[in-house]
């Protein structure tokens, strides 16, 4: 039996002990006499919600494929414990040996939000590795970071070693076999990582130099070592249906917050929302083959016992085979009772078809996400969705029986205007008033309306990353608009508006666009006591004002600042595909509120051809809706 | 077909609360290939039945669950299947075959059966370095087995119960139906202790308890009665408490809760217990 980490005084004196005991279903032990590489895979927030990620369970998989490698898991320690830890000297551990971080020789941190940055330092902090990564010695675990915050790393750059760019799937084992070649050759920790650096997709950050202008902007990005490329190209799998997906992924005990198997169909989205860097980044759209599809959902349900199996992608509706794989998982699964989840799927005759097979329709709600309300500025950010598609979805859904509708709405967005802002409201109400237009009898009681509106952070790598972020004030005075407006109007009744915090929105627009500079007062912020930023109950907003005043940081610069055209951003020295003329084409397009068709009805040259793949190469059709 | 599992939950399955467990099983169940019966409705679930939820941090040799497939299986293929799916912490000692319910009948669930529970009370090796609880309880442990002793043997042992009425002192005396220092000193109590957590002290104190939903007693609540009565501060975690097997009270049986209490009140049950798998079993005989 394993020995465990913590005493039973300290597991049964916390919340949720199982979070900290390793042991699932699935969990891989290995003998540490026959391996030759200690990698632990951490996500920086509380068990249920790292459990919940796909990419970790494919990495953890792929590693220990690998007999020389053994991959274990780790996650933020809750509150209650970190204060235990602290108070009693406990280094923190990994789930499955439950030996300390200290003693691995990789920590791969995935960086999944911008909120989660002081819990990174809560991490090293309490595994006793230096914060800094100048500091650490030979003896420190490597420290890796991935995921999508990397696509702009330079806020956290000073806290870690290196940044793997781009999907798991490709380079690692390279990465991986550096390490040993470099053991066997007595390497330093330095010479490890000017190996790293020579290998596509990976950004040393130590090994640049970075100089500002006297405005706070970015004179130059260069290397300033010869192993340093000057641009890093992010690493894409173009084979998806021959590569790594676990058949076998860890089934927590205690319930994940998706307590779900996750079936990913594809990667990349052809609609080129601008406001979406997820949809740009992934660029080019590529599709699992549906016959590993069907053979993965299979095996999987087989090996975890789970009873939903969920498909994830941007935009389910855009998988070509989506109906027949849908209706092979529902006749497949039936049996045995396991549910289909689809989120992101189009409301259509199909979605409907589905989803009164699959849900109980008195009890779901139809969710849509129209990101704007008037057709004026979902033009802007090139969200395809009409109103009409909007009102004819709801109708049919209706009268399908169903009377719950969520929609999810963003403020701010470039060169919105306050009849923009009341078009939410107005949405909102056209959609009750279109239910109460169905005779009585084919309704089912009241109708339901959840109206969400987030606060728009212009992301990089989108064709708004030039735009200036509204202000605190701006943001507040918005949403003001949108709760006078549904006030107004005849079925304020029915409908409930939820709307996003806007301090965390603040922070999230400085980090994303931020750069190296922000290290320190991420660092203070964490000594100040911040940590878990993206749990409102620990959110600490005015401790990091307080801290960004001390460092003399200009919020403004960050987020609401116009920038100019030619600005070096601090991500520049990443090569996506998509290239920046593209998404200053694309930024200027919305300006002028002009649509630009998704990549299957024809190709904006956005430059994620340079892939060699995926929807790139495929026939274009005029149809593609 | 309606099956009886007795089975062992220890090491770190400890910390898995009731809830998880019952998930947990549902999981291993679809793992196993068995073919599980489901309620009906959009949200269907397996139809398993727990006669008595495991308390976080305890251990057992003795749970029950009642479970219901679709399908024929020979009992023992069911208990191979299901530990080849089992995680570190689990283990499925025996399946019985339930007799089939005749239609129109009440159906008999296992938590109305359970009546008594044997349990093994051991005095964990404290850490001296990272513990402060180490002082006192070495001092109890050096003379627990007089103090229990006194303590156990008294007239009346009264305990606070948690009910819906707040707090209130019951007598524990008429709810303890046999104890001693060794397995052999309450009947049955050789059996049961396979996969408790073993400690270096040595100290185990075994205790055969009312456990059901007429009477109920909780080992942990003796235990802090005693300390209670001794000015030791209570601790729960320096003690491991194990469940070693859950009895039916055959004369209680054919009882409904009203009578149920009746006869207890008035001293007219027998005493006739039986493991909760002997109950399945024996029906299936008849």
């Amino acid at each position: 039996m394993r020995k465990l980490a913590l005493s039973d005084d300290i597991l049964l004196s916390v919340e949720k002990p199982a979070r900290y005991i390793g042991g699932e279903v699935n969990s891989v032990m290995k003998d540490l006499a026959e391996i030759e590489i200690r990698f632990c895979m951490c996500f920086p927030d509380v068990y249920e919600v790292g459990m919940s990620h796909l990419g970790i369970q494919i990495l953890y998989d792929m590693f220990n494929k690998r007999e020389d490698t053994w991959c274990e898991r780790v996650y933020s320690p809750w509150m209650d414990l970190d204060h235990i830890m602290r108070r009693e000297n406990i280094p923190l551990f990994a789930l499955e040996s439950q030996d300390p971080l200290k003693n691995f020789d990789f920590l791969g941190i995935t960086l999944q939000y911008e909120m989660c940055y002081t819990n990174i330092l809560q991490i090293l902090d309490l595994a006793e590795i230096p914060i800094f990564a100048k500091d650490r010695t030979e003896d420190d675990p490597i420290v890796i970071g991935g995921g999508p915050c990397s696509y702009n790393p330079e806020p956290i750059a000073d806290f870690f070693d290196f940044f793997y760019i781009g999907e798991g799937e490709t380079v690692y084992d390279r990465v991986l076999d550096a390490y040993k070649q470099n053991k066997r050759n007595g390497g330093s920790r330095a010479d490890y990582l000017a190996m790293v650096a020579e290998i596509e997709g990976m950004y040393v950050p130590a090994f640049y130099k970075v100089s500002y202008n006297t405005d706070g902007t970015i004179k130059s990005f260069v290397p300033d070592h010869p192993a340093a490329k000057p641009v890093i190209r992010k690493q894409v799998e173009m084979s998806l249906s021959d590569t790594f997906y676990p058949e076998k992924p860890v089934v927590p005990f205690i319930q994940a917050v998706q307590d779900r198997v996750v079936l990913e169909i594809q990667r990349g989205c052809i609609r080129g929302c601008r406001f979406c860097q997820a949809g740009m980044l992934y660029r080019p759209i590529r599709a699992r083959d549906i016959k590993f599809l069907k053979e993965h959902a299979k095996k999987i349900i087989e090996n975890t016992g789970q009873d939903e199996i969920t498909l994830s992608s941007l935009s389910s509706s855009d998988y070509k085979e989506l109906p027949e794989l849908v209706y092979y998982l529902i006749r497949e699964f039936e049996r045995q009772k396991v549910n289909i989840s689809l989120p992101s799927l189009r409301i259509d005759a199909f979605a409907l078809d589905v989803m009164g097979k699959v849900q109980d329709v008195r009890k779901s709600s139809l969710t849509f996400a129209p990101e704007a309300g008037s057709q004026r500025m979902r033009d802007v950010i090139n969200k395809g969705l009409t109103e009409q598609n909007i009102l004819q979805g709801a109708m049919d859904a209706f009268r399908s029986g169903w009377n719950k509708v969520k929609l999810y709405f963003m403020l701010g967005l470039p060169t919105e205007t306050e009849e923009d802002i009341e078009a939410i409201a107005e949405l909102s109400n056209r959609i009750a008033q279109e239910y109460y237009s169905l005779p009585k009898e084919e309704r089912g009681g009241k109708v339901q309306i959840v109206t969400s509106t987030s606060f728009f952070v212009p992301k990089p790598f989108t064709p708004f990353e030039w735009v200036p972020m509204n202000t605190e004030e701006e943001f507040l005075a918005k949403q003001k608009i949108v709760s006078a407006k549904l006030k107004t109007l005849p079925n304020a009744r029915s409908i409930r508006y939820n709307w996003h915090d806007a301090d965390v929105t603040m922070l999230e627009g400085i980090f994303a666009r931020g750069d190296r500079r922000l290290a320190r007062s991420i660092y203070d912020a964490y000594r100040a006591g911040c940590v878990y930023d993206a749990w409102t109950d620990y959110f600490k907003f005015d401790v990091w004002m307080e801290v960004f005043k001390k460092n003399q940081v200009d919020l403004k610069f960050y987020t609401s600042r116009e920038r100019e055209k030619d600005e070096i951003f601090p991500w520049d020295f990443i090569d996506a595909g998509i290239t920046k003329e593209f998404l200053w084409r694309e930024y200027q397009k919305g300006l002028s509120e002009t649509v630009t068709p998704n990549c299957r009805k024809a190709c904006a040259g956005c430059g994620a051809n340079v892939f060699h793949g995926g929807v790139c190469y495929e026939e274009r059709k005029e149809d593609w809706q | 077909m309606n099956v009886r599992i007795k089975f062992s939950k220890y090491g770190m399955a400890k910390f898995i609360g009731h809830l998880d467990v019952v998930r947990y099983f549902q999981r291993a169940i679809r793992r196993s290939g068995l073919e599980a019966a489901y309620s009906e409705g959009f949200n269907p679930h397996q139809l398993l039945y727990f006669a008595a939820p495991l308390g976080l941090g305890e251990t057992s040799d003795g749970e029950y669950m009642d479970a219901e497939f679709l399908l024929e299986y020979p009992v023992k293929e069911i208990k191979e299947r299901l530990n080849a799916v089992m995680a570190e912490g689990f283990f499925i000692h025996t399946v019985t075959k339930l007799a089939e319910w005749k239609p129109n009948t009440k159906k008999e669930s296992v938590m109305s059966l359970a009546s008594c529970a044997d349990y093994m009370v051991s005095v964990k090796d404290v850490d001296v370095e990272h513990s402060g609880i180490v002082k006192p309880y070495a001092e109890w442990l050096s003379r627990m087995q007089e103090g229990i002793k006194e303590f156990l043997d008294s007239d009346k042992i009264l305990v606070e119960k948690n009910t819906k009425k707040g707090r209130r002192e019951v007598d524990a005396k008429p709810m303890i139906f046999a104890w001693g220092f060794a397995p052999e000193d309450i009947e049955g109590g050789c059996s049961g202790i396979s996969h408790a957590e073993q400690y270096k002290n040595g100290m185990r104190l075994f205790l055969k308890l009312a456990s059901g939903s007429v009477e109920n007693l909780k080992p942990e609540l003796l235990m802090e009665a005693y300390c209670a009565k001794n000015h030791i501060p209570y601790k729960e975690s320096a003690l491991q408490f194990h469940r070693m097997e859950i009895y039916c009270d055959l004369s209680l049986r054919n009882m409904n809760h009203e009578e149920a209490r009746e006869a207890i009140s008035e001293g007219k049950r027998r005493r006739e217990f039986v493991p909760l798998y002997h109950v399945g079993k024996h029906e299936i005989e008849a």
